[in-house]
């Protein structure tokens, strides 16, 4: 779409001045020609039909990604970093919702290029072990995951949602843990939008990154943003000194509040705003500094990895995202109470 | 300015080529292949008229009885035994006639008990066994004419004929002395094993026809899995200090692979099994503590390229299925470069594998459908028998010959079944 706009704008600002100068002229044709090649191009290339056109697609692209990977023990040590995005499901009896979500992000997925795995957590109840709406919608979007159930208790129905949600990330890190799979982790809900940016970059994580999140509330007709403050010291170093929360009002006509700059969070962050790199996961330095005051967080591993992530706050070694200044908001986060 | 139109036109014209030339690599994923001049076509064969098999009547004990004591024994692997029964019953190539018979069939469920958890363990197999060719033996003319050489059995325990669970012990019982010169259908190959006698007929697993059919998902569904295996790599149970249980080869599959994104390997047993398979490329068929796996059969019913990882293996009618082409062969001592093994495979290679994995006399002559179709592996085991005929001079014994020693083998066989 930008490109497309690029070129029309060009063309126009050639047309005015082509009775001066004809290569100015003869320019513009080839630029707008080839503009048009290219749209005619992305139109035809596009894929009407997602599953027939994936067959072949996505196969392929798998093997280009797995070139890609075990080249790594040849001789190119530049290889890309595997990108694992781990997606929490909300309660079952919301299937539509869960259908929109994950219908949305595998499209967004489908546009990182390889590797990239996707876990899908789901609870299923425990005499079943098995959700199939949600493994056939999974199939058809060609993306590389696995669907990973969790057994549902009879308790659970009256267990909050977030202590739900966080359950099934834990189940998602223990398959990270199990696997030992290396790879830049994101925490995704049903409801969030990415900037595609954002998941272009994630593979540059070395440790944490953080970027900025705007939530979304639909019915308060407000919008929060929260995320790193970075400062950009260097030309190639980039570091978060803080953190900033701010509101803006919409039914005051979208009357913005003056960003509170605070500290960064002392005890967990909320997980949506930062990836990291899986290794930590078992990392023996990490778990050392690890409070054992704690037992019940010390057993969940999604408590570790957000107490983690404030340590590397504090030690300000995230890496702003996408760039420099972290001013861009790349998550976006509707909340709906239906 | 006429230049540039005339380069534009040829770009134009270049992209429509290659566009089109890539919807139709596109198309022709979908399509099958068949193997022409190969081995392949044996698979459409129709042995009716080509042999006569004779099916003795046995006491029910030897069969129905113990079905009906056990009905868990029409699901497990070694099933092909009681359908293989059932289909004859009813097939073309019957005859009530034994004297114009080409092969004599007995029809005797030796895998057919269980314990309690439902495995099959043969501790009884050789005695009843024993027992059904005295019975034949003594009441009808023919076994005694070639001492079992144109009879066939089917045997599908792990270790076919010489009836053990243990690799060790089976091989020191070795195949039934009664059964020396019987042709043994079974699912046990490997090459230059005391439990594999020339002659035999691999054949593969029973896997349910209609629970595999029920799994079946669109198969334009992308193969989003590059590698895939649900199972065991350790056999903790009966291996607790490793090593033996599938001769290392699954423990290595896991410690070099289980980290690696494209592998989707674990001991999980998922609901979407099936429906995984139909989106992998390639399905692991790794030995376990015998050599082939109900993995094989899947695999190709479900067009997923198996890799077979076990060496001299004997697969499943490998006189007709051209294994080599369909398949990756990958040596056990190979598996810590099966990620490089396998992504270093031309793609074209991988369409053609898939092209005749997609051709529908593969999967039907992996399957014991209820009721049989042309082709399927009933009509395989047939073609095999049909392909022996006609038999040989040493088949018939001269009068007053004996070949079989009657009392050879552990004396624990010989007590009465």
């Amino acid at each position: 779409m930008a490109s497309a706009g690029g070129c029309k704008k060009k063309t126009g600002n050639s047309r005015s001045r082509s009775p001066r100068s004809p290569v100015v002229l003869r320019r513009a044709m080839l630029h707008s020609s080839l503009c048009f090649l290219v749209g005619l191009l992305a139109g035809l290339a596009a894929p009407s039909d997602w599953p027939a056109a994936a067959g072949a697609a996505v196969f392929l692209r798998t093997l280009r990604a797995s070139n890609v990977i075990f080249s790594r023990s040849s001789n190119r040590p530049q290889q890309p970093q595997l990108v694992v995005v781990v997606t929490t499901t909300e309660q079952s009896d919301d299937s539509e919702r869960r259908a929109a979500g994950l219908t949305r992000t595998a499209h967004a997925l489908r546009l990182v290029s390889p590797p990239l795995l996707w876990l899908v957590v789901e609870e299923a109840p425990a005499e079943k072990h098995a959700a199939p709406p949600t493994a056939r919608l999974l199939r058809r979007t060609g993306v590389v995951h696995r669907h990973l159930l969790m057994k549902q208790g009879d308790d659970d129905f009256s267990m909050q949602i977030s202590m739900r949600r966080e359950q099934q990330r834990n189940v998602a890190l223990r398959h990270i843990e199990d696997h030992r799979i290396a790879g830049v982790v994101l925490f995704g809900g049903l409801a969030d939008i990415y900037d595609l940016r954002l998941l272009h970059h994630l593979r540059d994580i070395r440790t944490f990154g953080a970027w900025p999140v705007a939530t979304v509330s639909a019915y308060e007709r407000k919008v929060m943003v929260q995320g790193p403050l970075c400062i950009n010291t260097s030309s190639s170093s980039v570091i978060t000194r803080g953190w900033f929360d701010m509101d803006m009002d919409m039914a005051a006509g979208g009357e913005r509040r003056a960003a509170a700059d605070r500290p960064p969070p002392e005890t967990l962050m909320e997980v949506g705003g930062f990836a990291f790199s899986s290794w930590m996961l078992w990392d023996p330095h990490r778990w050392d500094r690890f409070p054992l005051s704690d037992p019940d967080a010390s057993q969940e591993s999604v408590k570790f990895v957000q107490r983690v992530a404030v340590e590397e706050y504090n030690q300000s070694t995230t890496r702003g995202m996408p760039d420099s200044d972290c001013s861009q908001i790349m998550l976006w986060r509707i909340q709906t109470t239906l | 300015m006429r230049r540039w139109v005339l380069a534009i036109a040829i770009l134009a014209a270049a992209v429509c080529f290659f566009l089109g030339a890539q919807a139709q690599e596109v198309r022709q994923g979908h399509q099958t292949e068949r193997i022409s001049g190969s081995a392949g076509d044996v698979l459409e064969d129709d042995p009716v008229g080509r042999l006569k098999v004779y099916v003795y009547d046995l006491p029910s004990k030897y069969n129905k009885k113990l079905l009906k004591k056990d009905p868990r024994c029409l699901n497990h692997m070694f099933a092909a035994e009681i359908f293989m029964h059932r289909f004859l019953l009813s097939s073309a190539v019957r005859t009530f006639n034994p004297e114009e018979a080409d092969w004599f069939y007995t029809p005797v469920y030796t895998t057919c008990d269980l314990t309690p958890s439902g495995l099959p363990l043969p501790f009884k197999s050789p005695r009843m066994m024993r027992s059904a060719i005295e019975l034949i033996a003594t009441n009808w003319p023919y076994w005694n004419r070639s001492e079992g050489a144109d009879h066939f059995f089917v045997t599908p325990h792990d270790f076919g004929a010489c009836f053990h669970y243990q690799e060790e012990k089976a091989i020191g019982r070795g195949i039934l002395p009664l059964l020396q010169r019987a042709t043994l259908v079974q699912t046990f190959g490997q090459k230059n094993h005391v439990c594999l006698k020339d002659g035999s007929i691999t054949i593969p697993p029973y896997a349910p026809p209609q629970k595999m059919q029920a799994h079946l998902i669109p198969p334009d569904t992308p193969r989003s899995i590059f590698v895939y295996f649900r199972g065991l790599f350790y056999d903790t149970s009966n291996d607790p200090e490793g090593g033996y249980y599938a001769r290392g080869a699954r423990a290595s599959v896991w410690e070099n692979f289980k980290n690696n994104p494209l592998f989707d390997i674990s001991t999980d047993h998922p609901p979407t099994y099936y429906e995984d398979m139909q989106r992998s490329v390639f399905c692991l068929c790794p030995l376990g503590w015998a050599p082939w796996s109900p993995r094989l059969v899947e695999a190709v019913v479900f067009g997923c390229i198996p890799v077979i990882i076990a060496d001299d293996i004997v697969l499943p009618f490998a006189d007709a299925i051209p294994w080599e082409e369909i398949g990756v062969f990958v040596a056990e001592e190979d598996v810590p470069k099966l990620d490089s093994i396998l992504t270093s495979i031309p793609t074209d290679v991988i369409l053609r594998k898939q092209r005749l994995l997609a051709n529908p006399s593969m999967k039907q002559a992996m399957l014991f459908p209820q009721p049989a179709q042309a082709g399927d592996a009933f009509h395989q085991i047939l073609n095999g028998l049909a392909r022996k005929l006609p038999h040989g001079e040493n088949v018939f014994l001269k009068p007053g010959e004996r070949a079989l020693n009657w009392t050879a083998g552990p004396v624990g066989d010989l007590k009465p079944w």
